[in-house]
């Protein structure tokens, strides 16, 4: 570093990037303005396909003639026009590249402005739902948070079950899409220690990043439609199948029933259970597997870690309940499974009252939710990965300890981890819990009492979906809690869906300036 | 095989010495002629008796330096041998402890906790009293000397940045130690008596003033009565918030007033942060207490000065029932304890410097996605910090949380509820004192807990007193190999 520099402002600037045109266009008058026409492009695009999806549910309510699909229909007018129209105007600046900034800002618009959109058939049809409620419910839902403020849900129109459903699914994708391809080169949480690796083992085979948008796009449908068949197979009805089918695959949670998955026990809860942890797996293994190589996913050290966890803590939680309480073994392993499974992988389906286990499984499930599932899948949390790299990190220091000139790097999966990798991890945990912390102590300040309190800032920035303590005990829901509570949780699903410092970043006043 | 016989000598040195303390609560009960001062007799020689013979056995492996092994053990016997000894008074005496329970109060005292298993301690023999306030004294200074020599040379979860400060005496350990223990002595000595006489301006009798004069100056938090300092409401309360914000300053500085120079004190960048810190939290609960609960200016600010002192301090006492306030102050004050005090005081916990630390590494951080190809690096009181002492912290932060959680855990899977558990784990590692919930809330104590839980508090108060990794690096098969 520079004498003098004191740290404040980079040495070296990257020099601003200038487009040479003819005439001299507004940005190249004023460098220090943000452009925000490209971002306004992207978004104008993926709102007018929201519209489009909104047919779906549309047509399901026409076919069912249940009086609800005019809802549908104003909806998909209102966005289509808007996205297309916001498209259009912001399309003269489209060069094919973005940068840094812009990027970040796109990430971060999606996540806010698709569930306006999206919230918009839950205001006009069924449950006709005030502005906060049903923004929270969108949110929730492309988060793939999956805590619902909605109670009644078995006697609402399909159309809006459905789209909720959709909602998840499309988060899902949306959000595995960006881990695999955007966040790497953001640089957030550590997420570059996949820049090299996941184009490199792709390398050959999936090259550019429509290539690989398209892989992830079959392995998610073809997954999706494998697990509806198994619960239609398993004796749910068909839209139960399809929307607990896509709310699975995107570890999303909405359930179209009040008792989620307590409609269904029995077998459908094993299979929920696998389709759960196959929607928190690396997509990119799937990828591989379907070009025929299936040796990265048996070798995986993420995927085999995160197996190992939730077979501990399934064990634990079983042995804990067998001895404490006398229900059936087999009842007791299935139910342990599947409501953990559902925390661990962030889903947010329920078969049972896990408070009522006792306090040990509890701390567990608090534990396992906070690891959340595999990087580069549609869970959220802290991932499995971040959490080794963290273990390997404090085994090194420790190891420091002892023997203070040797070199003890950090390794995962065989490779060294640089310490520009390490210091974001830990970073990223720690600010994790320190949010936890911070935002619930926000939560109480609403007349929230503790418990309920911290467990939904825990759901909520794990983007898990399932609810403990005295305000959500009555029906399992949020819908308890005031309003000014759910911006609260709104805010908190979408920084937990993007990576803290993502969101954090635009508060940063140099962002806005050039 | 490590050679034990260094560690065994200082041990044996610091168990004598601890015997030969007990005879001042022996003089005290005999004073106020009560037969219980046979007591501390038995205990007196059976803790010099045992510590002189391991001393003298181990004289002669002694040599000037300590290896890092034995420096690990040593402080962590430390901790684990005098409680032991300690609570010898508690198996005999009055209270007729069973084993854990008094081993339980006894490290409780050593760590500076003070949670307390016992009830009705208006009703202890004075001498069981003082001899509880003396444990946390001892553990008050002990820990100074720990965190100013040892623990930087440990390189500790970020401590070696205090490692060229004001000691520098050249890696002789035992020494140096002595050195600055005679120079802390001092001091710590004379801001107790002047605790004390302040307390018995505003009112305390002579031996309850004491009593808490020890255990505000070690941050410990024994009290003389089960109300704490429920029963010394107003002047009181503000005298001990002054002494426990100056018994969690850094002592170097004092030794550097004593010494002539007043101005590291005012510009230690710590001390200036922990007091706004302190100032924040205050107004922030008076605003709570009068807008939401109508209550009096002063006797608001003045719970909320007192309570959050010593909470932050990892005191213990507490004036009222806090958790009547309020659900928002519950949890500000549980977050309020794993802040702690400066490093080098008698604070437990995560400390100030670490927090200053990370905030750094985080706008570094932030500045550095934002730009990636800029050079930022995290600074503290102008200077860079390295990434070796950053790793560190971030390491100290990481396993602090993970312990948190296993402790919780394992305190849940004795039965404990949530609120219990979490508090619980996080008083006994941040060494505080009283908890949150029904059990062991301020109004409670630890005596109903189960013995699995107690003994899960003991070992995590010396985890956390030890600042963890001390204690875990003995875990590590390695550290056995030579």
């Amino acid at each position: 570093m520079r004498p003098g520099n004191h740290g404040r402002h980079p040495v070296a600037t990257p020099p601003p990037r200038r487009r040479l045109t003819s005439a001299p266009r507004l940005s190249q008058l004023a460098p220090a303005m943000f452009d925000f026409r490209p971002v306004g492009y992207v978004m104008g695009l993926l709102v007018t396909v929201l519209g489009f999806s909104m047919l779906v549910p549309m047509a399901l309510d026409y076919v069912l003639g249940n009086g609800n699909a005019h809802a549908f229909f104003a909806s998909a007018l209102f966005s289509t026009l808007t996205g297309g129209l916001t498209a259009l105007a912001c399309r003269s600046s489209v060069t094919g590249t973005m940068n840094m900034r812009q990027a970040f800002l796109l990430t971060f618009l999606i996540w806010v402005i698709l569930p306006l959109f999206g919230c918009l058939p839950l205001m006009l049809g069924g449950p006709e739902a005030s502005f906060t409620d049903a923004y929270f419910e969108a949110v929730s839902g492309i988060t793939t948070t999956g805590s619902t403020v909605f109670v009644g849900l078995d006697d609402f129109p399909a159309g809006i079950n459905l789209w909720r459903g959709m909602l998840n699914w499309m988060g899902g994708i949306g959000i595995a899409f960006l881990a695999m391809i955007f966040l790497p080169h953001l640089r957030v949480g550590g997420m570059q220690f996949f820049r090299a690796q996941g184009f490199d083992t792709l390398g050959k085979t999936l090259p550019r990043a429509v290539d690989i948008a398209r892989g992830l796009l079959a392995v998610y449908v073809g997954l999706t439609i494998v697990c509806a068949l198994t619960y239609l197979w398993l004796g749910m009805s068909g839209l139960d199948a399809v929307v607990n089918a896509m709310a699975s695959i995107a570890t999303g949670g909405f359930s179209p029933a009040d008792a989620s998955f307590g409609k269904y026990v029995g077998p459908s809860e094993y299979a929920g259970a696998f389709f759960m942890i196959l929607g928190s797996l690396p997509y990119i293994r799937f990828m591989q597997l379907a070009t025929g190589s299936a040796a990265p996913l048996l070798q995986d050290v993420q995927i085999r870690a995160y197996l190992l966890w939730i077979f501990v803590a399934v064990a634990a939680v079983s042995v804990y309940r067998l001895m404490t309480g006398d229900d059936p073994a087999e009842e007791v392993v299935r139910s342990s499974l599947f409501n953990l499974v559902s925390i661990f992988s962030g889903t947010g389906f329920f078969s049972d009252d896990v408070s009522s286990w006792g306090p040990f499984a509890v701390v567990v499930a608090a534990c396992v939710g906070m690891i959340g599932g595999c990087t580069s899948s549609s869970s959220g949390a802290l991932s499995v990965f971040r959490v080794q790299v963290a273990f390997a990190a404090i085994r090194a220091r420790i190891r420091l300890l002892h023997s203070p000139h040797r070199l003890e790097p950090v390794r995962y999966d065989g490779r060294t981890v640089a310490d520009d990798i390490v210091g974001p991890i830990i970073l990223h945990l720690t600010s994790y819990i320190f949010l936890i912390g911070l935002l619930s102590l926000m939560l109480t300040f609403h007349g929230i009492d503790i418990e309920s309190a911290f467990f939904a800032i825990w759901t909520s920035i794990g983007n898990i979906g399932f609810g403990f303590g005295p305000m959500v005990v009555r029906t399992g829901t949020f819908v308890d809690f005031p309003e000014s509570a759910k911006w609260v949780l709104i805010f908190t699903m979408i920084m937990g869906r993007l990576g803290l410092l993502a969101v954090l970043i635009l508060l940063l006043p140099q962002f806005w300036r050039g | 095989m490590q050679d034990l016989r260094p560690v065994g000598y200082v041990i044996g040195l610091l168990s004598a010495m601890l015997g030969a303390s007990m005879t001042i609560p022996l003089a005290v009960d005999h004073a106020y002629g009560n037969l219980h001062w046979q007591v501390f007799g038995v205990s007196a020689l059976i803790a010099g008796g045992v510590g002189t013979l391991l001393a003298l056995a181990c004289a002669n492996g002694v040599r000037d330096r300590l290896t890092l092994q034995q420096t690990f053990l040593l402080a962590t016997l430390v901790w684990v041998a005098l409680p032991l000894f300690g609570a010898v008074p508690f198996v005999l005496g009055a209270t007729s402890a069973r084993t854990v329970d008094a081993v339980f109060e006894a490290m409780s005292g050593m760590t500076t906790t003070g949670a307390t298993v016992f009830a009705r301690l208006e009703e202890l023999p004075k001498g069981l009293l003082l001899w509880r306030s003396m444990l946390q004294w001892f553990g008050g200074i002990g820990i100074i000397i720990v965190a100013m020599v040892f623990l930087p040379e440990l390189r500790v979860g970020g401590m070696q940045i205090f490692r060229s400060e004001a000691f520098d005496t050249g890696g002789k350990v035992l020494p140096r130690a002595a050195e600055i223990a005679a120079r802390i002595a001092g001091i710590y000595v004379g801001l107790t008596l002047a605790c004390h006489i302040a307390y018995v301006t505003v009112g305390m009798s002579g031996f309850e003033a004491l009593n808490h004069a020890l255990t505000t100056m070690s941050t410990g938090g024994f009290s003389t009565s089960d109300a704490s300092f429920g029963v010394y409401q107003g002047a009181p309360e503000y005298v001990a918030s002054v002494f426990m914000v100056l018994a969690s300053l850094p002592f170097v500085r004092y030794v550097q007033i004593a010494a002539g120079s007043a101005r590291p004190i005012f510009r230690d960048s710590q001390v200036q942060a922990f007091l706004k810190v302190i100032a924040v939290l205050v107004a922030i609960i008076t605003a709570y207490r009068i807008l939401e609960n109508n209550d009096q200016l002063e006797s608001a600010f003045r719970e909320a000065l007192f309570n959050i002192t010593s909470i932050i301090t990892g005191t213990g006492y507490a004036s009222v029932d806090y958790q009547r306030w309020g659900s928002f102050p519950v949890v500000l004050l549980f977050f309020v304890g794993l802040i702690g005090g400066c490093a080098g005081s008698t604070c437990c916990s995560v400390k100030i410097f670490r927090y200053q630390l990370l905030f750094a590494a985080v706008k570094a951080q932030i500045r550095r996605i934002h730009l990636p190809d800029g050079v930022f690096s995290a600074r503290y009181e102008g200077r860079t910090v390295s990434l070796e002492v950053l790793n560190s912290v971030m390491a100290f932060l990481g396993i602090f949380v993970v312990t948190l959680g296993l402790t919780t855990a394992s305190l849940g899977l004795t039965g404990l509820d949530f609120v219990t558990a979490l508090s619980g784990a996080a008083t006994a590692l941040a060494n505080i004192g009283p908890g949150f919930g029904e059990i062991i809330g301020p109004a409670g104590n630890f005596a109903p807990l189960n013995d699995s839980a107690k003994w899960i508090l003991i070992f995590a108060m010396l985890l956390g007193r030890l600042e963890l990794l001390v204690v875990l690096v003995i875990f590590l098969p390695r550290f056995w190999r030579v």
